[in-house]
This record gives C-alpha cells, sequence and structure tokens, in this order.
C-alpha cells in the first residue's frame, strides 16, 4: 500500500492516504468520471483506500434501504388525519 | 388536494366530484404513509420517542390545515419537515433551539481511525497500519434485514447533531442545502457532522462485521 513520493504524467504529486481519507464525502457527492485524476491513481494503487470508499459507498446503501418502507393505507394515524383534511368542493374557483 | 402530491401550482385546480374526491382522499392517504415514517425518524432526534408520534400527527394536522398556500415553496417535503423541526422544538420548548447555534469542534482526536494509520515519524507514515479488509456488501447483493437493523442500532447511538445531518442525508435523501436550513447549520458544520457520523457508523459495521477496529480494542471509544 505504499505509494512512492512522485509525481504522475500530468505533474501533480501523488496523495497519500491521509491525504485521501478526508475526500471521501465528496467522492459519495459525484460520479467517478468526475473524480480528480490523484484521488483515481491513488485508488487504483491502494486497496485499502478503495475499500475504505466501497465500505462507505455500501454504509449509504444500507442507510437508504431504511427509506422504502410506508405505513399501511389502513393505518388508523392516516385514516384519523384523513378527517383533518379539506378536500375542494365543486364550486372552487379553479 | 392533488397537488400535495404533484406541483404546488395545481393545489385548486381540478373538480370535486365523488370519484375525483376518492382519488384525492387515495392520493393524500399514500402521501402520508410514504413521509409519515421518515418524519418519525426525524422527530426522534429531537425529542424523546414517547413525544414523536405526538409530533409528527400535529405536524400533519397544520400542514393540512393550510394545504392550499403550498404555491411558491421550494419542495412540499422539506416544508413539512420544516413544521415537523418547528413542532418538536415547541414540544422540547427552548434547549434545542439554544444548542442548533452550537459549533462542531475543528478537531477529532480519538476518532474510528485512531491508531489505523502509520503515525508520523513511521517509514510507512501516512498509509495504513490497519486497512479495512473488505466491503460490507458484496456487488450484487441485497442489504440484508439483519445489515438494515444494524445500521439503525448504530444510528441511534450517534451524538444528536450527527444523528440528524446522517438521516436527513443518507436515509431521507435531502440535499447539504436542504439540511443546513431545516437544521439551521452552516455549510461547514454540516460537513463535519456527516462526515463524523458516517465515519462511526463505518466503524461500527466494520466492528460489527469483520471485528476489526472496534471501540475497545485498538481505537479507544468511539461511540
Ligand atoms: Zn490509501
Amino acid at each position: 500500500m505504499k505509494i512512492a513520493d512522485n509525481f504522475d504524467a500530468a505533474g501533480a504529486a501523488a496523495i497519500d492516504c491521509i491525504d485521501f481519507l478526508p475526500l471521501v464525502d465528496d467522492l459519495l457527492e459525484i460520479d467517478d468520471e468526475g473524480w480528480d485524476a490523484q484521488v483515481v491513481r491513488h485508488l487504483e494503487e491502494c486497496p485499502p483506500c478503495r475499500i475504505f470508499l466501497e465500505q462507505l459507498q455500501d454504509l449509504r446503501r444500507m442507510l437508504r434501504a431504511q427509506d422504502d418502507e410506508a405505513l399501511a393505507l389502513s393505518d388508523p394515524r392516516i385514516r384519523t388525519l384523513l378527517t383533518q383534511a379539506c378536500f375542494p368542493r365543486k364550486e372552487d374557483p379553479s | 388536494m392533488r397537488a400535495m402530491i404533484g406541483e404546488p401550482a395545481e393545489m385548486s385546480a381540478g373538480s370535486s366530484d365523488d370519484a375525483e374526491l376518492a382519488g384525492d382522499r387515495l392520493l393524500l392517504a399514500e402521501q402520508i404513509a410514504s413521509l409519515y415514517p421518515g418524519m418519525l425518524r426525524f422527530a426522534r432526534t429531537i425529542v424523546p420517542a414517547a413525544l414523536a408520534e405526538d409530533v409528527v400527527q400535529e405536524t400533519w394536522i397544520a400542514v393540512l390545515k393550510v394545504a392550499n398556500t403550498f404555491e411558491g415553496r421550494s419542495t412540499l417535503r422539506t416544508w413539512i419537515y420544516a413544521v415537523l423541526r418547528n413542532k418538536a422544538r415547541q414540544a422540547l420548548g427552548s434547549e434545542t433551539r439554544r444548542r442548533t447555534v452550537e459549533t462542531e469542534e475543528a478537531t477529532d482526536e480519538g476518532g474510528p481511525l485512531a491508531g489505523r494509520l502509520h503515525p508520523p515519524g513511521h517509514p510507512d507514515a501516512g498509509h495504513w497500519s490497519v486497512p479495512p479488509s473488505a466491503r460490507f456488501i458484496p456487488e450484487e447483493r441485497a442489504v440484508t434485514a439483519e445489515l438494515r437493523h444494524k445500521v439503525l442500532e448504530a444510528l441511534d447511538k450517534l451524538p444528536q447533531r450527527q444523528r440528524s445531518v446522517v438521516l436527513l442525508r443518507d436515509v431521507e435523501g435531502f440535499s447539504a442545502e436542504e439540511v443546513c436550513d431545516l437544521l439551521v447549520l452552516d455549510p461547514g458544520n454540516q460537513r463535519i457532522l456527516l462526515h463524523r457520523g458516517r465515519a462511526k457508523l463505518r466503524a461500527y459495521i466494520e466492528c460489527y462485521q469483520f471485528g476489526r477496529g472496534c471501540p475497545d480494542s485498538e481505537s479507544g471509544s468511539w461511540l
């Protein structure tokens, strides 16, 4: 996992794991095509940081999976609320 | 009322014959059913669990009273969550309002990655000493009920402000800007809270799945 402190073809300094780790939240927000060349290079050369990023991507999938349930339409809490709702009458201007 | 599901501008449009009214009721019921669980989760980050149901019900009652004034709101869901936040804070009194203006500490010593990277002066300084071993969900696999439960368990252990930010961003899917508005946070604080919350959740699941980086072994206490 040791990355030589050298420069890539574009002249950008290589980053190490400590440089990489604060960037992961930003990487989760954008498509991998938009990632900086230094980041892509580090991920190619550093399997632990790639796994770390994949773990965070997996974590987000797990968190998103919490949001897929809904109440049953017959739930009494919904029935109570529907009695509070004012629906427009026929004579409403529209 | 149909517009509760669609664009705010459609709010007062449409006739109200019986069939349409039944349709409108159904659409509203579906809207409430889909938003209710997330609203309960958010309410529980602000008030004790015993109060959360009442707060969500009061929110919907307030929302339904002014349902024909949605026009011009940025998004319906964000607005409903803002009403919910206000109702929850009213339920708690002024204590929460004071706490939300606290700023997050810039330093994060003793975080879940403490001891996982070689220190300065080490030949491999800047690189992992205890690297993460494998991803949590092998590709193409579904999220298991067990993992979902573990993540919820970990989420409940986070400090309140980190929990609110992670919940709104990663569970409910709000944007950073919407979360800053809802929680009255500046963008820098929102970012730090999200980063720290996610880092702790990742570490919790890593400890659970692989027994690595657990708080009572190498990394100290991070939850
Ligand atoms: Zn690395």
